[in-house]
């Protein structure tokens, strides 16, 4: 269908071992729910006070080892509030990976939550992991969103679910963890960097292809 | 091919420019036709497989209607006249191209048997090119005449198929091509003999230079090709920003502060790199502005609010710097480097990322509403866009006005900061002119009053006697208990050296007052001096606690006399007398009543120091009352018998000489005193008499009545 051809194509055909795969990951919430936060918690180890001067938090790439893979996350962060929500596809598109995240404090934030893992599910690469992160675990004692709900609703839709603070870093390494654990590595392409054999057979498969169709 | 389709509709979801809800439903990104795959307004709502069909058969129909049929890709509703008459020259060219047998001529990839004409039409066009191929010589030449050879030979078949095709094919067709064509490079690269010997790192640098150098070379036929309504776009999304100029940060929830000029100038740094996109030649290029450009927008933005700077705050400044910007071709451009820039590069990393966002800004702009910003009403809204209503910001008036009213508003707040400072150069300098008058006025006032004063101390020279008498009162009153404990005058010395100095020298100027005016002097003393401390203080200072004593016994009765010379001469021996005999501080205590019963201070005294020295002070003073006049013309002699050690002292300096006297003779009375007190019995015929009654109160009460 549709939304098969991203992962069709970007798919090699062998899987090597000891390689690196490089996912795009998208953070996806409403704003002021700590996504960033969060992200500069996973890459850097920081909350936000001590953020050194000269790097936004928009974009950041993180890398992780996960037995004999290593894991280069390229986290790409939107813009959260409503007015920017009609331009999210071009953000996930050819994503592997994206994390919802909401407040849970603030029940609205989950309802947007649930709006985008919708969006994701429909528009996005079917083959897409999508994580689901209460952040904010620290304010528990204003807790608005119960955690059997969220766990209940990411059961339904087959979603990995956390509960997270970026400010105590509590689950915060492991809902990465757990998206790199879940991707399908052999079939993940490397990047930039990456190994050539495993560029060579990515975009020599696309190559062909294309070549056969477009040039005769 | 289907999956190749498409990729390449979803990548133009992003371009989708009719977006009239904040959400995109998922019908109104389908395909038109319903096949299941998206759609896109640039292909009238086809994927792009549909479209392309769709377009087939238009052609078809076409070509039996027209003479031209190879142009009816850009079938626009919305034709005016001139897009007409610019499509008909178009057509013409095209025509006029095909007729060429270069370009009719349908070559394959492989096909390197191009005419040496066209290259040479290149390369005229394209200095650029030229200096590419010297920096790629120069750059890869070590790496062999077989990479270079092979490098020139396909990057000339792969600009010689587009040229080829530039005429038959959408300009979405020959973007798919030169992505094939670059990921042929790059597979040849990785895998052909020929770059055996070529390290991974170089090979990534030759794609990309690869990429780099054909996209120069052919950058005027595909960049805003005229088959295409990018123009069009271009204009359109202009006029829009342009409509746009009112919207400022605050409408777009950024938090830019418009009216800091760092922030101004970090904001121009933006968009200039935003606006040097127009000018560069390959996608590469181009994608490298905009990557400078986010930069400096996460650069203002960490000024203006400091922190990281996430998505929620990048996308707005983005908008607001595109909006402020309004780059030349910026549709044009944007299309371009999506058409033809490697699609890797646009999916992932921080280029793409960039990338991206800058898309979302355009897109954003090309469907802003009023609800987009801030909720704004949607009548405000109108207002603005008709121009009814006029927004003036800062930001406004340093952008749109000529650079000569930026620079006038600039001077202005310039000057008006000058003019501050001289105001408060003008403020202090009034008040410091005020203080040195005051000053000036302070200095006269204090000569005045000093020479007000000074005459009072120069004609009645008893005045300021009587001051240091007052002073010294004080003192010594402080001082007293140390004195008191040590009688002797050395102890006094040693425990307080300055205490001393003072004493010596009130005594000293007294003494020399004394000189001259000896009699005054001594009865402005008497009176002052009724404390015991200070008469041992005075120790050293005979006539000091020779006045005490007196004062003790009876004041009245010495002054009498006035006779201070001889008084002094006597004090000298009460006071030594005192000072071993008894301690003051029983004097002290007596004070009050001394005047009236002076015996009891001796009766205290007694049982100290029961020795006669304690009655010859209260006889002393007592005495002199009456003797005056004898003592004084014994006063020389007086001196000499009574003690060897104080003669001299009394005569060169009281002070000095009779401190020390004291102390030598401390331990002497004690012992010697009878005979001592023989000896004191020349002065007074009566002070045999005082060692007999020592112990007695009764004989010195007794003598006191007798001699009052």
């Amino acid at each position: 269908m549709a939304t098969n051809r991203t992962g069709t194509a970007q798919r090699p055909n062998g899987a090597t071992q000891g390689k690196i795969c490089q996912f795009k990951l998208v953070l996806l919430g409403e704003s002021a729910v700590g996504k960033s936060s969060l992200v500069l918690r996973f890459v850097k180890g920081q909350f936000h006070e001590y953020q050194e001067s000269t790097i936004g938090a928009a974009f950041l790439t993180q890398t992780i080892c996960l037995d004999d893979t290593t894991v280069k996350f390229e986290i790409w962060d939107t813009a959260g509030q409503e007015r920017y929500h009609s331009l999210a596809p071009m953000y996930y598109r050819g994503a592997q990976a994206a994390i919802v995240v909401y407040d849970i404090t603030n029940q609205d934030t989950f309802g947007r939550a649930k709006t985008w893992v919708k969006e994701l599910q429909r528009q996005a690469s079917p083959t897409i992991v999508i994580a689901l992160a209460g952040n904010k675990q620290d304010l528990a004692n204003k807790r608005m969103v119960e955690y059997e709900e969220a766990q209940t609703y990411a059961d339904e839709n087959g979603l990995l679910f956390m509960e997270t603070s970026a400010k105590t870093a509590m689950n915060v390494n492991d809902i990465f963890l757990a998206i790199a654990k879940k991707l399908p590595k052999n079939e993940q392409t490397t990047g930039q960097g990456g190994s050539a054999q495993g560029r060579r057979l990515a975009e020599g498969d696309a190559g062909a292809k294309t070549a056969g169709n477009c040039c005769k | 091919m289907p999956v190749l389709t498409l990729q390449r509709s979803y990548k133009y979801i992003m371009y989708a420019t009719k977006q009239p809800s904040l959400r995109i439903k998922q019908a109104d990104l389908k395909c038109k036709s319903g096949c299941g795959f998206y759609g896109n307004a640039d292909w009238e709502g086809y994927c792009s497989q549909c479209y392309r069909n769709h377009m087939d058969v238009e052609r078809q129909k076409k070509s039996h209607n027209s003479q031209m049929p190879d142009q009816s890709r850009a079938q626009m509703s919305g034709f005016t006249k001139f897009e007409e008459k610019k499509r008909q020259q178009t057509d013409k060219k095209n025509k006029y191209l095909k007729s060429l047998p270069v370009f009719r001529k349908s070559s394959n990839v492989k096909d390197s048997g191009r005419p040496e004409k066209y290259i040479d039409i290149m390369r005229q066009a394209n200095p650029d090119a030229n200096k590419l191929m010297v920096e790629f010589i120069t750059q890869y030449s070590q790496y062999g005449d077989i990479v270079k050879k092979d490098f020139f030979k396909c990057s000339q078949a792969f600009s010689n198929k587009v040229i080829n095709e530039l005429e038959v094919k959408p300009i979405e067709d020959l973007a798919e091509t030169a992505q094939n064509y670059y990921n042929l490079y790059q597979n040849r690269v990785n895998s052909n003999s020929i770059y055996e010997d070529v390290p991974s790192e170089i090979r990534e640098k030759l794609v990309e230079f690869f990429e780099k150098y054909t996209m120069i070379i052919l950058y005027s036929f595909l960049f805003c090709p005229p088959t295409t309504n990018d123009e069009e776009k271009d204009l359109a999304i202009q006029n829009r920003i342009r409509k746009l100029s009112w919207v400022n940060a605050h409408h777009l929830d950024c938090c830019i502060s418009e009216t800091s000029i760092e922030v101004r100038d970090l904001v121009y740094t933006a968009i200039n790199d935003l606006l040097g996109m127009d000018s560069m030649k390959a996608p590469l290029e181009k994608l490298a502005c905009v990557v400078k450009c986010c930069r400096s927008v996460v650069e203002v933005l960490q000024h203006c609010q400091g922190g990281p700077v996430s998505a929620d705050e990048f996308l707005p400044a983005l908008i607001f710097v595109v909006l402020k910007a309004n780059p030349a071709r910026l549709k044009s451009n944007i299309l371009y480097v999506t058409r033809f820039c490697k699609d890797s590069r646009l999916m992932q990393g921080e280029a793409g990322y960039y990338f991206t966002n800058l898309c979302c800004a355009v897109s954003f702009i090309e469907n802003l509403t009023a609800e987009s910003l801030n909720n704004m009403p949607e009548q405000e809204f109108e207002a603005y866009m008709s121009g009814e209503l006029t927004c003036v910001s800062a930001w406004e008036s340093a952008l749109v006005a000529c650079e000569g009213m930026h620079q006038l508003c600039e001077h202005l707040a310039f000057l008006k900061e000058l003019s501050e400072r001289t105001q408060i150069v003008q403020n202090t300098t009034q008040s410091l002119r005020d203080d040195m008058q005051k000053l000036k006025e302070g200095i006269c006032d204090s000569v005045e009053s000093v020479l007000e004063r000074t005459p009072l101390i120069i004609k009645p020279r008893i005045n300021p006697l009587t001051l240091t008498k007052e002073q010294l009162f004080t003192q010594t009153t402080q001082y007293g208990p140390q004195i008191e404990t040590t009688n002797e005058v050395n102890t006094c010395t040693d425990t307080d050296i300055g205490q001393n100095y003072y004493l010596q020298n009130l005594s000293l100027t007294q003494i020399n007052a004394l000189d001259s005016t000896k009699n005054k002097l001594q009865l402005d003393i008497t009176p002052c001096i009724t404390l015991p401390e200070i008469s041992k203080a005075l120790n050293s200072n005979d006539f000091l606690s020779s006045s005490s004593a007196v004062d003790n016994k009876s004041i009245e009765s010495i002054t009498p006399d006035d006779n201070s010379y001889l008084g002094l001469s006597k004090v000298n021996y009460d006071i030594d007398f005192s000072d071993l005999s008894t301690e003051n501080s029983v004097a002290e205590d007596l004070t009050p009543e001394k005047r009236k019963s002076p015996t009891p201070s001796f009766v205290i005294g007694d049982p100290f120091s029961p020795i006669g020295g304690s009655c010859p002070i209260a006889q002393t003073p007592l005495v002199p009352s009456s003797v005056f006049p004898q003592i004084e013309s014994k006063n020389d002699g007086f001196v000499l018998p009574f003690l060897d050690d104080t003669e001299e002292n009394v005569e060169d300096s009281l002070l000095d000489k009779v401190e020390v006297a004291p102390s030598a003779s401390l331990p002497a009375p004690l012992v010697p005193t009878s005979s001592e007190y023989s000896g004191f019995s020349k002065q007074g015929s009566r002070i045999p008499n005082i060692p007999c009654s020592t112990g007695d109160f009764s004989s010195l009460n007794f003598a006191g009545n007798s001699n009052m």
